[in-house]
């Protein structure tokens, strides 16, 4: 075998894999300011959804996370926007919980999950996630002796955004005050 | 050259991926729980299919045989990631639906057969035809897919509910082995009317 049989193929490896790379750094650098502006239209427009009644919302930084609670924002009318991310059938039910200044929560959206399709991904549907609204202290789903109604053959989806909620909630009690 | 509507019919029927060729089985599996999400997936892979066939079949002559295979994935997953980025960029509500499978386009073997059996052993422009053929085949089959599955699991045709509420959906067709049941129902019949042709 001599040499030259082994370095072509190498080099003509190289060569392609060296384009393609400077192929893919120019997209990523066309695409990565409109790619940050959809997440951050997302997040705004699900954060207005569970809050409708603030216009700003602050990320609060190095904040003391209890629970299943993954980011807290502070809203301009005082309440919070709480995300949280329990886990459910199959893996986290990203949760939104808007709370007021008192305590009560003003909306929640089920913002990303894996659960079966046709079932537990129901908890996207407004059927769902409106009850919540209005919703304050310790919830439960029905089957647990508390007024959540569980979407039909998805109880553990139910419950996942539930106890989504309650870790909000008690978030709240327990550092709402101190911002 | 071969005639390019030979290699469309080619591609859609005659050895339509799915239901002839058999390949690219977890996409087709896996995302077709909707019409709406199968023809994502199908068109996705469509468009990914197109441009690595193109690359290969103009890079055939310069690419040397021991290294092919590494060439032919540096190609295809350049043209995912890209579209990838597009998606995102552009068409947020699709990637939400897609997004976990557009990495998967990757090791379809799907787009990996086409590079190895027909892009690098014809010109450009079969290879471009051969990609819309293949493409189309994909899409159709999970596209049916899809509203069959939709329709018996969840009663709607593209979201837009068909069925009246009172009768039964049956959950398990958008669950896993709905998929498996489908697909084996469609090319059960496929295969029905192929072989009465013949006869």
């Amino acid at each position: 075998m001599n040499a030259n049989e082994v370095i072509k193929p190498a080099v003509v490896l190289l060569i392609i894999a060296g384009v393609a790379a400077a192929a893919l750094g120019a997209v990523q650098s066309i695409t990565a300011e409109p790619i940050k502006m959809q997440e951050e239209q997302t997040r705004a427009a699900s954060m207005k959804a569970v809050m409708p009644d603030a216009s700003s919302f602050e990320q609060i930084e190095n904040v003391e996370l209890s629970g299943s609670v993954t980011a807290v924002y502070k809203a301009d009318n005082g309440g919070f926007v709480i995300t949280a991310a329990p886990g459910g059938f199959s893996g986290a039910v990203d949760t939104m919980v808007g709370i007021d200044a008192d305590g009560i929560i003003t909306g929640l959206r089920v913002t990303k999950h894996s659960e079966t399709p046709g079932l537990g991904a129901k908890s996207t549907d407004p059927s769902f996630y409106e009850q919540f609204a209005g919703m304050s202290g310790d919830l439960a789903v029905t089957k647990d002796g508390g007024e959540v109604v569980p979407i039909t053959s998805a109880t553990i989806t139910s419950r996942a955004v539930t106890s989504g909620a309650n870790d909000a909630l008690q978030w709240f009690t327990a550092n709402g005050g101190a911002y | 050259m071969a005639n390019p509507l030979k290699l469309l019919k080619n591609g859609i029927i005659d050895e339509n991926p799915t239901f002839v060729q058999v390949i690219g089985m977890c996409p087709t599996l896996a995302v077709t729980s909707s019409a709406i999400n199968g023809i994502g997936m199908g068109l996705s892979t469509a468009a990914v299919l197109i441009c690595a066939n193109l690359f290969i079949s103009l890079l055939r002559k310069v690419i040397p045989d021991k290294v092919r295979i590494p060439c032919f994935i540096v190609v295809i997953a350049t043209f995912v990631t890209v579209i990838e980025f597009m998606l995102k960029a552009y068409l947020p509500a699709l990637n939400a639906s897609l997004g976990l499978y557009i990495p998967l386009i990757v090791v379809n073997c799907l787009i990996l057969a086409r590079a190895e059996a027909f892009a690098s052993k014809n010109g450009p422009i079969s290879a471009i035809f051969d990609g819309i053929g293949m493409g189309l085949g994909f899409t159709i089959a999970l596209g049916v897919l899809g509203l069959v599955r939709e329709f018996i699991g969840a009663g709607t045709l593209f979201d837009i509910t068909v069925l009246p509420a009172a009768f039964p959906r049956t959950l398990l067709f958008v669950m896993a082995p709905g998929a498996f049941f489908t697909l084996g129902c469609l090319m059960a019949a496929l295969n029905y009317f192929r072989n009465k042709k013949k006869a």
